[in-house]
């Protein structure tokens, strides 16, 4: 039994020792557990819910290709995603669902892109380019305007290591004002970078520090998220389920989490007063909710999500973090809290450290910075970037 | 183009938020419904104790009902706290023993089994707050800053401390409590004894503070999703420490209450009769959740009552004494499943 898991994990790329818990596996890793579980069983059919949520490209197209191998074999696929790209990729017939009524059903050939995409967010008039490069008006680079004269946030010499990521000597600045989007592998350590400034891990060695205009710097003590919030970082997590938001309080007191000090007066703050707060960011971020008091829980993915990116936002951060800050949502959702996020930037001259692997998400940054096995590998500083050329980054490949 | 599109997206939002508050304001009063789902259990519990015992609805049955279900209702709230962590704390039951004892220990004559110290009652009441306290702080830290398991730490605990406050004594129990430290257990207002007002008194403070403090509502955060919590900004470890204190201490108060009430510290008082049960029982019947995160103070303070009357019927109508635990027992099985099928699965608070 251990030989056969040990090859099937090897067969996905992974050198996993089959005794180790499911618990200190990565969540790619774990996702992989989870899919060839499914597979082991000789399934006649086969349910997969985002089972790419958490894979890299490679593991992807593993798994794409065991589908095929299956479909060939006569197993029934029911495969739900919000990605058209692997749909129109593996699925034969394609089924489109909104606001809980069959919206659109056919078979594959005989549909677009564009009415896949007409379906789901069910206006005419939406404009699939949009999603390819969101920013309306390109903002001035920072230090142009007044507006954009916040801190710098500097990090020096971060090293990290823990089993699965490892950071070595990474530093980087970025500008009041400036978007940075951080990029790479999973394991390539980008991720954990964000989570280091965020605070919501520390450091072994380095230094990340607060650098306000005329003000001196302010260090921040490693892995001291309350120090980080208070300090102007926002922070909007990577898994929502985990570390997003408390299932079971309402979408208001979620939101306003992060301001609890600010709102209450002595100490105290009723539910009308975190209503009011809450309000204006649910309403820009079109949240849909039975009232703010509604357990998140109960709300679906895009709006949950929503709710932890506005969370992020209520602090009014000078720096707000966001890793993968559109996964798992729907295309709506998803462009609506990019450009919501282009929007904020602007208009508040918060700087951005934005931590993903889809290219729309990158797509509202000034600068991508592309992390290979723990280090800074290049940087693309050109607006608009090439999808061919980041990928290739992040596998290693042709430096810029 | 997108600007119309945000437009209408907007509206379709606020059109489909106020039809979604028009229901959320009849589950609103489900909800309600739902806090009180003991009550009507309580309503016949009454009826039923009336009609088999005259004795039942009278005043001075209340009040010495009231006095009695008092210091156990204090450790209630205490223990809700932890729960509502999603913690746990076993020794409260020995607190509520162990805090008395030194007191007592320290304050009476050596004739009545005090160590001949004689300290004031009042350096004593100080005494017996400080011992909840240093119990509930070193709990927290093991728990919270060693990461050691909570169930474990407080079992070990509760042995410890019940093993001193039988140690400190040789197994005796100190009597001729100074009216001083009594009078929070023994004495009334009028006709409403004084312990049942400060209970009453703190199960109101705490509702409050956990409805509407910020460091109550950082007590449900952590309970529902400690990490969230932590990511939100909040200072998990400082309020996790803070609530295994106030548990402590409050499971102090309660054992102070009780030995006023008899007048002595039995050595037995706390972990020798295992009221750690009943504190659990009253909690969870009263909808706090194991998993934290979820119950408030009203179904705590019912919880509590409705063992309180249950007991009391048990006494008045002289239930063999062979069969009270078994008869207890099954109660709190019944109040449990009543309040499974009447709640239903109620949301956080």
């Amino acid at each position: 039994m251990r030989q056969q898991t040990r090859k099937v994990m090897a067969d996905w790329g992974f050198d996993v020792n089959a005794d180790t818990a499911c618990g200190n596996l990565t969540v790619e890793q774990r996702q992989v557990v989870e899919i060839t579980r499914a597979l082991a069983a000789g399934t006649r059919c086969l349910l997969l819910d985002e089972p790419t949520a958490a894979l890299e490209r490679g593991a992807m197209q593993r798994l794409f290709e065991r589908i095929r191998q299956l479909q060939a074999q006569g197993v029934a696929i029911l495969y739900i995603s919000h990605h058209l790209e692997e749909v129109f990729e593996i699925c034969s017939d394609v089924a489109v669902l909104r606001d809980g009524a069959m919206v659109l059903t056919a078979p594959l050939p005989q549909v677009t892109k564009d009415d896949l995409v007409t379906a789901m967010v069910g206006q005419e008039n939406f404009s699939t380019e949009r999603s390819v490069a969101p920013a309306p008006a390109r903002r001035e680079p920072a230090g142009a305007t007044a507006a954009s004269a916040g801190p710098d946030l500097v990090v020096e010499g971060v090293t990290f290591a823990s089993p699965g990521v490892f950071l070595g000597n990474v530093s980087l600045t970025i500008h009041g004002g400036e978007r940075v989007g951080v990029t790479g592998l999973r394991g390539s350590g980008a991720t954990t970078l964000a989570r280091i400034v965020a605070g919501a891990a520390a450091a072994d060695v380095g230094q990340v520090r607060l650098c306000f205009p005329g003000q001196g710097d302010r260090v921040l003590r490693p892995g001291d998220r309350a120090g980080a919030l208070r300090a102007g970082i926002g922070y909007i997590p990577e898994d929502r389920q985990a570390d997003g938001f408390v299932p079971l309080l309402g979408a208001a007191e979620n939101i306003t989490m992060t301001i609890t000090d600010r709102i209450a007066s002595s100490g105290f703050v009723g539910p009308r007063r975190r209503e009011a707060r809450a309000a204006p960011l649910a309403r820009r971020l079109s949240l849909v909710s039975a009232g703010l008091g509604q357990p998140v829980r109960e709300l679906s993915g895009g709006n949950q999500q929503k709710v932890t990116v506005a969370r992020a936002l209520a602090s009014d951060p000078v720096l707000i973090v966001a890793i993968t800050p559109t996964r798992g949502v729907d295309v709506a959702s998803k462009e609506l809290l990019l450009s919501e996020l282009d929007r904020i930037t602007s208009q508040t001259g918060a700087s951005l450290l934005l931590a993903s692997d889809e290219l729309d998400d990158l797509a509202i940054c000034d600068r991508v910075v592309v992390f290979v096995r723990g280090e800074i590998f290049t940087e693309f500083t050109e607006p608009p970037f090439d999808r061919e050329a980041l990928i290739a980054a992040a596998e290693g490949l042709g430096a810029t | 183009m997108s600007e119309t599109k945000d437009n209408m997206a907007a509206l379709a939002a606020d059109v489909e938020s106020a039809l979604e508050r028009k229901r959320s304001k009849s589950a609103a009063a489900i909800s309600w419904i739902r806090e009180a789902a003991l009550l009507p259990v309580l309503a016949v519990l009454i009826v039923v104790g009336a009609l088999l015992n005259p004795h039942f609805l009278t005043v001075s049955n209340f009040t010495g009902l009231g006095q009695q279900i008092s210091s156990l209702g204090v450790v209630v709230v205490g223990e809700s706290l932890i729960l509502l962590i999603g913690g746990m704390d076993l020794s409260l039951e020995s607190i509520y023993g162990l805090a008395p004892m030194v007191a007592a220990w320290l304050i009476v004559p050596a004739a009545s089994f005090g160590s001949g110290m004689m300290l004031s009652p009042y350096l004593g009441i100080l005494v017996l707050l400080a011992v909840g306290v240093a119990v509930g702080l070193v709990n927290g830290l093991l728990i919270v800053k060693g990461r050691l398991n909570g169930f474990i730490v407080t079992l070990g605990m509760t042995i410890l401390l019940a093993g001193i406050q039988d140690g400190i004594v040789k197994g005796q129990s100190p009597f001729n409590l100074p009216p001083e430290f009594s009078y929070l257990g023994s004495a009334y207002w009028g006709k409403i004894p004084v312990s049942l007002v400060v209970t009453a008194a703190i199960f109101v403070v705490t509702g409050l503070f956990l409805r509407y403090h910020r460091t109550g509502r950082a007590i449900y955060a952590i309970g529902g999703n400690r990490e969230a919590a932590r990511a939100a900004g909040i200072k998990v470890n400082r309020v996790r420490i803070g609530v295994y204190v106030a548990g402590g201490l409050l499971a102090a108060i309660g054992g102070w209450m009780e030995a006023g009430r008899v007048s002595s510290v039995a050595a037995s008082q706390g972990y020798g009769e295992g009221i750690i049960f009943a504190v659990f029982a009253a909690a969870v019947i009263g909808g706090v959740s194991l998993q934290g995160g979820k119950g408030n103070m009203v179904g705590a303070a019912s919880g509590v009552v409705l063992l309180g009357v249950v007991q009391n019927i048990l006494f008045l109508e002289n239930a063999p004494n062979y069969w009270i635990d078994a008869i207890d027992g099954a109660v709190i099985l019944l109040a449990l499943i009543l309040a499974r099928v009447i709640g239903g699965e109620a949301s956080a608070e």
